[in-house]
């Protein structure tokens, strides 16, 4: 399967607590809820396309809690994005879950990077990641993620969790779509790339790539 | 009153430290039309201390006829906020001494054109803390730095920008020209 990351990400790449200030107030995060003042139609197109991509999805275990309090209680057939989330196949991420009781739920423990190599492999279609910050920091760092798809709002938070961590190794993307929602967010998929560096150089005069 | 113009290259995780990674990815003629727009509706530079010395070198060679940008950045009054150089070597330069939001204040008063501002990562980020950004002009490139010096460093305080424009290149860099949101 591809490994596609779906991030909501702030305009100096803090992903922590996008909807709410109870969402992830963890390291006294106290600005969540920095997404919700640029959420529009524009934004739920894009974040329909994702569902409708879904074949399974990969959450870390408050990202699993959260989205099953609030998307379990959502029983409306035509809502694709909660008949994906209640009925199809997840994987959570969690050492202290023993089991997961939201629908076709499968605990992964252990080895998470080796585990989540071996359910890539079996199969095809999308395996997506939404939020889940520490968990797609550690497959960002891994190298396992295919895809990134980001939605870059124009805020800046300060401190809180992110996916590039200064701990991760620098990489390059090459952008496969990008475009803009009427709130202000840059929407951007990207495939990782290996990472350049050059330098400059002046050759008679003007500037050149070395 | 001018306005503060601010221009950067900028990774996907907000480092801006010199941009040697952005060469990979070319210069799509956009580009540089839109950063043409910044400069030529500037009338003054304002620069911290280690951005004016990695200009001053290769800028003050350049002739027209070798790149189109030369004569703004030669011929336009320069202003250096440094605390420890004491002349300015690089022609219609000014050092004003260390950071003083006053100052600023004073420099956008006296402008009618307004200030560009580049790199400068130190003064930028002192800048936006005391409110006078007034454009901020973005090149987001598809690379993830990882450590680096960050723009929005963790010091800042929260802000809410608004999206005054957005282009996208061929090249895989995104244009965002913000103004804040207040």
């Amino acid at each position: 399967m591809k490994l596609v990351a779906h991030t909501f990400m702030t305009l100096d790449g803090v992903m922590q607590g996008p909807g709410g200030a109870e969402e992830d107030p963890s390291g006294g995060f106290g600005h969540g809820g920095w997404l919700v003042p640029f959420s529009d139609a524009d934004m739920g197109v894009i974040v329909e396309s994702w569902f409708a991509r879904t074949e399974a999805i990969l959450l870390g275990r408050n990202t699993y809690e959260m989205m099953r309090g609030y998307w379990s209680q959502v029983t409306d057939p035509a809502n694709g994005v909660a008949a994906k989330l209640n009925h199809g196949r997840k994987y959570v991420v969690s050492n202290t879950m023993t089991h997961a009781d939201w629908g076709d739920s499968t605990v992964v423990r252990g080895d998470i990077i080796g585990q989540v190599a071996d359910i890539k492999k079996g199969g095809r279609g999308e395996l997506q990641v939404h939020g889940s910050a520490r968990l797609a920091q550690g497959l960002h760092a891994a190298g396992l993620i295919d895809e990134y798809r980001l939605l870059v709002f124009p805020v800046t938070v300060g401190a809180g969790k992110r996916l590039f961590t200064d701990e991760a190794p620098p990489r390059g993307y090459s952008l496969l779509e990008s475009r803009t929602t009427r709130a202000g967010a840059v929407y951007q998929v990207l495939a990782p790339e290996a990472f350049e560096a050059g330098g400059l150089t002046v050759q008679d005069g003007r500037e050149a790539a070395r | 009153m001018g306005a503060i113009r601010v221009h950067e290259f900028i990774s996907l995780d907000s480092v801006i430290d010199t941009p040697s990674w952005t060469f990979q990815f070319g210069f799509d003629p956009r580009m540089g039309e839109a950063i043409g727009r910044i400069t030529m509706s500037s009338g003054g530079i304002l620069l911290g201390r280690t951005t004016y010395e990695m200009f001053e070198p290769t800028w003050s060679k350049r002739t027209v006829e070798e790149d189109p940008g030369a004569p703004f950045f030669n011929d336009t009054r320069k202003y250096v906020v440094s605390s420890t150089l004491t002349t300015a070597t690089w022609r219609n330069s000014e050092i004003i001494g260390a950071y003083d939001p006053k100052r600023i204040q004073q420099l956008k008063e006296e402008s009618t054109q307004g200030l560009y501002v580049s790199g400068s990562g130190t003064l930028v980020r002192a800048l936006i803390a005391d409110g006078l950004v007034d454009e901020l002009h973005l090149f987001v490139y598809p690379v993830t730095r990882s450590a680096g010096s960050r723009l929005f460093d963790e010091s800042l305080p929260p802000a809410t920008w608004k999206r005054a424009e957005a282009e996208l290149y061929d090249n895989g860099v995104t244009y965002l020209q913000l103004t804040p949101a207040s």
